[in-house]
C-alpha cells in the first residue's frame, strides 16, 4: 500500500516530469526552422528536362506542373543543351500550359532521346535514369492469385495467434507473484535489498 | 498385457517407435535436446519475446530477400525497371516484395519494443550491459538495414536518402569514406549498397544474433522485475517455475507464424508502391517515417542535425547500464532513467509527428 508520503512524493515527481516535457517540446516545436536557401541548379540542359519531368511524375496537380516549368523555362535557357530538341521542349511547354500533362510528359521525354542515348554508363551516385516513368503501385487489381495470399495470410495469421495462445504460460505474472511472493524492494514497510545508489 | 509390462519398465527400456528412434538418432548427432533447458516461466509473455519474433521478422527477411535478389539489378539503369519487373513480370513477386518491405517495418519496430521492454525492466543492468551494447549495436544495423533497402528500390526517394547519406559522409571527413561515391568512383554506389544490403549489414546481424542469443544463454533469462530474485538480485529465484527452452521457441515459432500472416495480409491491402526512377538535383520527397525524426533535426539546423541527432540517440543507448548503477529493476524505483527515457521518446514521437506536417525541402547540395 503506498502511504501518504510515497505518494507526495510520486506526485512531485510526475509535476516536475510534466513541466520538463511541456519546456523541452515547447522549445523544439518554437524554434525557427533555418529555412533553406535556394539550392545551386545545374546548367545541364538535358538534366533540366529530368527535373521537370521528375517533378510532374511525384505531382500532377498545378503545384508540380509550376514547379515543372520553372526548370523548363531554365532549360529552354541554358546553353549547355547539347542533346535536347528544344522545339519539342517548347512545344511540351506549351502543352503543360494548356493543361495536357501527359502531352507535356511525352514531349520532354522525348525531347531528350538523344542526350541520355549518349550517357556512359553510370558509376558513382550518378542515376543512370533514361525515362522518368510515373510511379507503379505495389500491386494490380486484386485477381485469384492475391486473394489466394490473402486467404493463406489470414490463415497463418489466425494459426499463429492460435498456437501462442495454445503455448501461453501456464501462469501469468500475476499468479507467479502470488505464488512466489512480492520482491522485498516493492513492498513499502520492508528494508532496501541493496544500498541504492540511483542515478536519479 | 503388454501394455503393463511396459508401463512398469523404465523409459529407457521401453520399446521405441521407429520415428522415437529416428529422432533420438538425429538427437544423438546433434545434440537438440541440449535446447531443453530450464528458464524462468515469465520468458514465455509475449514482452519477454520479443527479441525472439524480431529475429522471425529477419528470418522472413532473409527468405524473401533471397527470392527478390534472384530478380533484382543492382545497376543504376535498370535498378528501377527491374523493381517494377518483379511487382509486374515475376509471378508472386508482388507479393514476396510486399511481405519483405513490411517484414524490414516489422523487424524495427519489435527491435523498438524489444529495446524498450529491456530499458523498461532494467534488463541491461550488471551482468548484462556487453549484451546491451549488442543489441543497440544491432537495432544501429537493422537501421542501416532500412536505410540501404530504401536506396535499393533506385526511385527518387531512395536516391535522396542516398543523397542525404553521401553528404553526412562528407561531414564526417575520413570517417565517412566509405559512404562518398569518390572511394571506389568506377563502380556505381549503388552496387555498393547493395553488396552492404544482402551480406554486410545482415551478415553482421546474424554474428551479433549469435553472440546476443549466447550471452542470454550465458547470463540466464533477465529475472521479472515483479518477481522476487535469488540472492544476486540478477537471477530468477529458483522456486520461480521453469520451462524448456523449446517451449521459448515453440511460443516463438508461433508468434513467427502469426507474424508471417500479418505481413502477407499487409502485403496485399496496403502494397508498396515504386516511385518514378531518380532524377539529381531535385529534393520531394519524404524518407520512410524510420528517419523522419532525424529529417526535422535537419529541417532546423541542415544536414548536421541527422549526424549529430543520431550520435546523440545511440550514445544515449550506449552509455545506459554505466550512468544507471542502480540495482533496482522496478520502474517506480528508477524514477530518474524512467522520467528521461519518457522523454526521450516523447522527443522523438514529436519530432516524427512533426516532419508528416512539414513539406519536403531542399537540403543537399547546399
Amino acid at each position: 500500500m503506498e502511504t501518504p508520503k510515497r505518494s507526495a512524493h510520486g506526485r512531485r515527481i510526475w509535476i516536475r516530469f510534466l513541466v520538463a516535457a511541456v519546456v523541452v517540446m515547447g522549445g523544439l516545436t518554437s524554434a525557427s526552422p533555418a529555412w533553406a536557401d535556394e539550392p545551386g541548379e545545374t546548367e545541364v540542359g538535358y538534366l533540366l528536362v529530368q527535373q521537370a519531368l521528375g517533378h510532374l511524375a511525384h505531382d500532377k496537380t498545378s503545384t508540380g506542373v509550376e514547379l515543372s516549368m520553372e526548370k523548363i523555362g531554365d532549360a529552354l535557357k541554358t546553353e549547355d543543351n547539347a542533346g535536347v530538341n528544344i522545339a519539342e521542349v517548347q512545344q511540351a511547354k506549351a502543352a503543360l500550359e494548356a493543361g495536357q500533362v501527359v502531352q507535356g510528359q511525352a514531349l520532354l521525354q522525348h525531347s531528350i532521346t538523344e542526350a541520355v542515348s549518349k550517357l556512359a554508363p553510370a558509376t558513382g551516385e550518378e542515376t543512370g535514369t533514361k525515362v522518368v516513368s510515373d510511379p507503379l503501385p505495389g500491386r494490380g487489381a486484386l485477381g485469384g492469385t492475391g486473394l489466394l495470399f490473402l486467404a493463406a495470410s489470414l490463415l497463418f495469421l489466425l494459426l499463429g495467434g492460435g498456437l501462442a495462445y495454445r503455448f501461453k504460460p501456464a501462469d501469468t505474472v500475476g499468479q507467479l507473484r502470488e505464488r512466489l511472493g512480492t520482491p522485498t524492494d516493492q513492498t513499502a514497510a520492508a528494508p532496501p535489498v541493496a544500498p541504492s545508489k540511483d542515478a536519479s | 498385457m503388454s501394455t503393463a509390462t511396459s508401463s512398469a519398465m523404465p523409459p529407457e527400456a521401453q520399446p521405441r517407435s521407429r520415428g522415437r528412434k529416428a529422432l533420438d538418432a538425429l538427437d544423438e548427432r546433434l545434440g537438440i535436446t541440449a535446447l531443453e533447458y530450464p528458464v524462468p516461466a515469465h520468458a514465455n509473455n509475449l514482452a519477454w519475446s520479443l527479441g525472439g519474433v524480431t529475429a522471425g521478422a529477419f528470418g522472413i527477411l532473409i527468405v524473401t530477400g533471397l527470392i527478390l535478389v534472384q530478380f533484382y539489378s543492382p545497376i543504376p539503369e535498370t535498378a528501377n525497371e527491374s523493381v517494377r519487373h518483379i511487382v509486374t513480370g515475376v509471378p508472386g513477386g508482388w507479393f514476396v516484395r510486399g511481405v519483405h518491405s513490411w517484414a524490414s517495418q516489422a523487424m524495427y519496430v519489435t527491435a523498438v519494443l524489444h529495446l524498450m521492454r529491456v530499458v523498461f525492466t532494467g534488463s541491461y543492468k550488471k551482468p548484462r550491459e556487453a549484451n546491451w551494447l549488442i543489441g543497440v549495436g544491432m537495432f544501429g544495423l537493422v537501421t542501416l538495414g532500412v536505410f540501404t533497402g530504401t536506396v535499393l528500390k533506385w526511385d527518387q526517394e531512395g536516391f535522396e536518402a542516398l543523397g542525404h547519406n553521401i553528404e553526412i559522409g562528407n561531414l564526417l571527413g575520413g570517417a565517412g569514406v566509405w559512404f562518398s561515391p569518390d572511394f571506389a568512383d568506377q563502380v556505381p554506389i549503388l552496387v555498393r549498397l547493395y553488396a552492404a544490403h544482402v551480406v554486410i549489414v545482415p551478415g553482421l546481424i546474424l554474428a551479433m544474433v549469435v553472440l546476443h542469443f549466447l550471452l542470454v544463454k550465458r547470463h540466464k533469462i533477465s529475472p521479472h522485475p515483479l518477481l522476487p530474485t535469488d540472492e544476486s538480485g540478477s537471477q530468477a529465484p529458483a522456486e520461480e517455475p521453469t520451462e524448456p527452452f523449446t517451449h521459448h521457441l515453440r511460443r516463438i515459432a508461433a508468434f513467427g507464424l502469426g507474424l508471417l500472416g500479418l505481413l502477407g495480409v499487409l502485403a496485399v491491402v496496403l502494397p508498396q508502391e515504386i516511385g518514378p526512377p531518380p532524377v539529381m538535383g531535385i529534393e520531394i520527397t519524404r524518407p520512410p517515417w524510420n528517419f523522419w525524426w532525424m529529417f526535422t533535426l535537419e529541417n532546423w539546423v541542415g544536414l548536421g542535425g541527422i549526424l549529430y541527432g543520431e550520435l546523440v540517440f545511440f550514445a544515449l543507448l550506449a552509455i545506459l547500464p554505466f550512468v544507471d548503477r542502480n540495482p533496482n529493476r522496478y520502474w517506480r524505483k528508477r524514477p530518474i532513467v524512467m522520467i528521461l527515457a519518457l522523454v526521450m521518446l516523447l522527443v522523438l514521437i514529436a519530432l516524427t509527428a512533426l516532419m508528416a506536417l512539414t513539406p519536403a525541402k531542399q537540403h543537399l547540395g547546399m
